[in-house]
């Protein structure tokens, strides 16, 4: 019998990186639980690249075919309604498990000292995934991705300064037509995921490299009794936990795939108004009703340039935390920008869910 | 801790399986996704194809043209009698289209310089079985091109 | 030192040759083929074969509603998960016995 371990150990040192994984310790406390959300947030990437490969046998990128070559996807090939379904669920839970991610690492404070890259490119990667998420609905081709287009790539005209290029850039042109989709697609399909794995790559080697951050109370709270903050292995401890989490969001996301499939939206008509009540998908709608707040004219500026500028400004402070922070650095509590995160939270569910209503 | 008499310990066993609980789980999975990757498209050919008797008389004998049946590019001859015969005009070898020679009256392909005379026969190089041929009726003032096995045999399966 | 001077010159010399003699050879690419003539046909058509139709909205509805297989693979697919999670369980209570006994601290050898 071919002793597996032995042979993969003499080939590709398996044994060196089974007891660094051992050694590894993983901190536990009552906030550990916030330690999951970044497997989960691996598996749905590959998730979504295997999906994503597979819906790409059948999806023709041009502007007549778009939205046929999905319908036909949706009706004529077998099971292609799970898989375009599946990968539509998980680019939302995607999404979504990235902002409780940033959420919880914005709380808890794990940007401190040493870990301040590892915040930086988790914000890339946010933004990232955030344009994927975008570029992905607009793929269909079908009035609300047309729509889509025309939205979006105008607020990303607004930008003072560098906005048109960028706008033209989106757009391949003037004006949202077929070749706008191409590039769409080239983004989404080439660019985005290069981009994103190359980040990720980085991202998980700097979590490796420092270990898991322990939240400042938990610190202080250990120190005060005088004891060790007990952690378990990586392997095999966590890593089984790890696979019953994953193991749980597959179960949940086919489940909302077959309960609940994609739509597919009307075929696009150039001449059509845009229809009532049209949105931005959900995650965007945060965005979408504070510029709807926006005044027309704030100081003699659009207003909507104004709310772009503001809402850029707003995510280059968050960007920046850790170096404002500076009694977090210090390893103290600090409650101001504790309430400046819960603040954070606060406006985007809020807006969220405004959005949604009204 | 392992019983004497027993192949695996408590341990090894569940270990085992946990490891044939994913592999089922596994399958699950991938049986959908083998159906979705293997799927094939439906693209029949037509019953028939037809022809008009003055297209017919625009060909000069010993010639041939091109014309599409379905998805298959076929071939129409016309002899130095007059006679009409028509082949699929995909070489038998690897499915390269085949050419005239008007001169030696063969069918050519210039992918592996293979050869069929002009009833199609397979006669020289690398091709294994003849040009398939399709049978040609005439009503009044047109022509009807069928494959004989068309409508059952060619239908591609899903 | 000498022989491996004249061995790259002969090297140099021949791949020169080589390259002019092909570069300047006749080569089949692009090569008129003898015009080629074709006919129109008109397609007899069976009112079996449908080829690639217009996919309706009403189709892709229907591809969304639920189905009875549809049910049974999620059943199978949660009470594999289960099955799964429970075994995995089992195997970390195990684990954490061993870590408590000190196993889990010994170097794979």
């Amino acid at each position: 019998m071919i002793d597996l371990v032995k042979a993969l150990d003499e080939r590709i040192k398996l044994g060196w990186m089974i007891s660094l994984a051992r050694r590894k310790l993983v901190p536990v406390h009552r906030h550990s639980v916030w330690y999951y959300m970044g497997a989960l947030l691996l598996f749905l990437f590959a998730i979504q690249a295997v999906t994503g490969a597979m819906l790409l046998f059948y999806y023709k990128p041009a502007a007549e075919t778009a939205r046929q070559s999905i319908a036909e996807i949706m009706v004529v090939v077998p099971y292609g309604w799970l898989v375009r379904s599946v990968h539509h669920w998980a680019s939302n839970l995607m999404i979504v498990l990235a902002f409780v991610h940033f959420f919880s690492t914005l709380l808890v404070k794990a940007y401190r000292r040493p870990r301040e890259l590892t915040w930086l490119t988790g914000m890339l990667l946010l933004l990232l995934v955030l344009f994927f998420g975008y570029s992905g609905y607009t793929l269909p081709y079908d009035e609300r991705a047309f729509f889509a287009f025309n939205v979006g790539t105008d607020m990303a005209g607004a930008v003072p300064v560098a906005g048109t290029y960028v706008m033209e850039f989106l757009r391949g042109g003037d004006t949202v037509g077929t070749d706008t989709l191409n590039r769409f697609f080239a983004i989404h399909v080439g660019v985005l995921p290069l981009g994103l794995l190359a980040v990720i790559v980085a991202h998980v080697i700097l979590v490796q490299l420092h270990g898991m951050s322990v939240p400042i109370s938990v610190l202080k709270k250990a120190e005060a009794e005088k004891r060790e903050i007990p952690g378990k292995p990586m392997f095999p401890h966590f890593l089984w936990h790890d696979a019953v989490n994953c193991l749980l969001l597959f179960g949940g996301l086919v489940t909302l795939a077959t309960l609940i499939p994609s739509e597919l939206g009307p075929e696009i008509d150039l001449l059509k108004p845009a229809p009532v009540g049209v949105k931005p998908d959900w995650f965007f709608l945060w965005v979408y009703q504070i510029l709807k707040w926006m005044p027309t004219y704030v100081l003699s500026i659009e207003g909507e340039v104004a709310g772009i500028v503001g809402l850029i400004i707003a995510a280059l402070v968050i960007l920046f935390v850790p170096f404002f922070d500076r009694r977090a650095q210090r390893d103290e509590r600090s409650p101001l920008f504790t309430a400046l995160g819960w603040l954070s939270v606060m406006a985007f569910v809020v807006c969220s869910i405004i959005g949604y209503f009204s | 801790m392992r019983l004497k008499e027993s192949l695996l310990s408590r341990r090894g066993f569940f270990t085992g399986l946990i490891y044939g609980g994913l592999a089922s789980l596994g399958a699950l999975v991938a049986y959908p996704a083998a159906r979705f990757l293997f799927h094939k498209k439906q693209s029949p050919l037509p019953e028939a194809v037809t022809v008009d008797r003055a297209e017919i008389e625009t060909i000069p004998p010993n010639s041939a043209v091109y014309f599409q049946y379905g998805y298959l590019p076929c071939i129409l001859l016309k002899t130095e009698a007059g006679e009409l015969r028509a082949f699929s005009a995909k070489c038998t070898h690897l499915d390269c289209n085949v050419q005239y020679q008007p001169e030696s009256r063969k069918f050519y392909c210039a992918c592996h310089d293979g050869y069929f005379d002009e009833r199609g026969m397979n006669i020289a190089g690398p091709p294994p079985s003849p040009l398939p041929a399709c049978t040609i009726r005439r009503e009044n003032d047109t022509m009807f091109i069928s494959f004989p096995a068309a409508g059952k045999e060619k239908k591609s399966v899903v | 030192m000498a022989r491996l001077g004249i061995c790259t010159i002969v090297l140099i010399v021949v791949m020169v040759t080589a390259t002019l003699v092909f570069i300047t050879g006749s080569s089949t690419y692009g090569q008129e083929v003898p015009a080629v003539k074709t006919i129109t046909v008109e397609e007899v058509k069976s009112e079996g074969d449908q080829g690639a139709a217009v996919i309706t909205a009403e189709q892709v509805d229907a591809a969304r509603t639920m189905t009875p297989d549809r049910i049974y693979g999620l059943l199978s697919l949660w009470a594999l998960i289960f099955l799964a999670i429970v075994l995995i369980r089992l195997q970390v209570q195990d684990d954490e016995k061993l870590y408590r006994e000190g196993y889990y601290s010994k170097e794979l050898e």
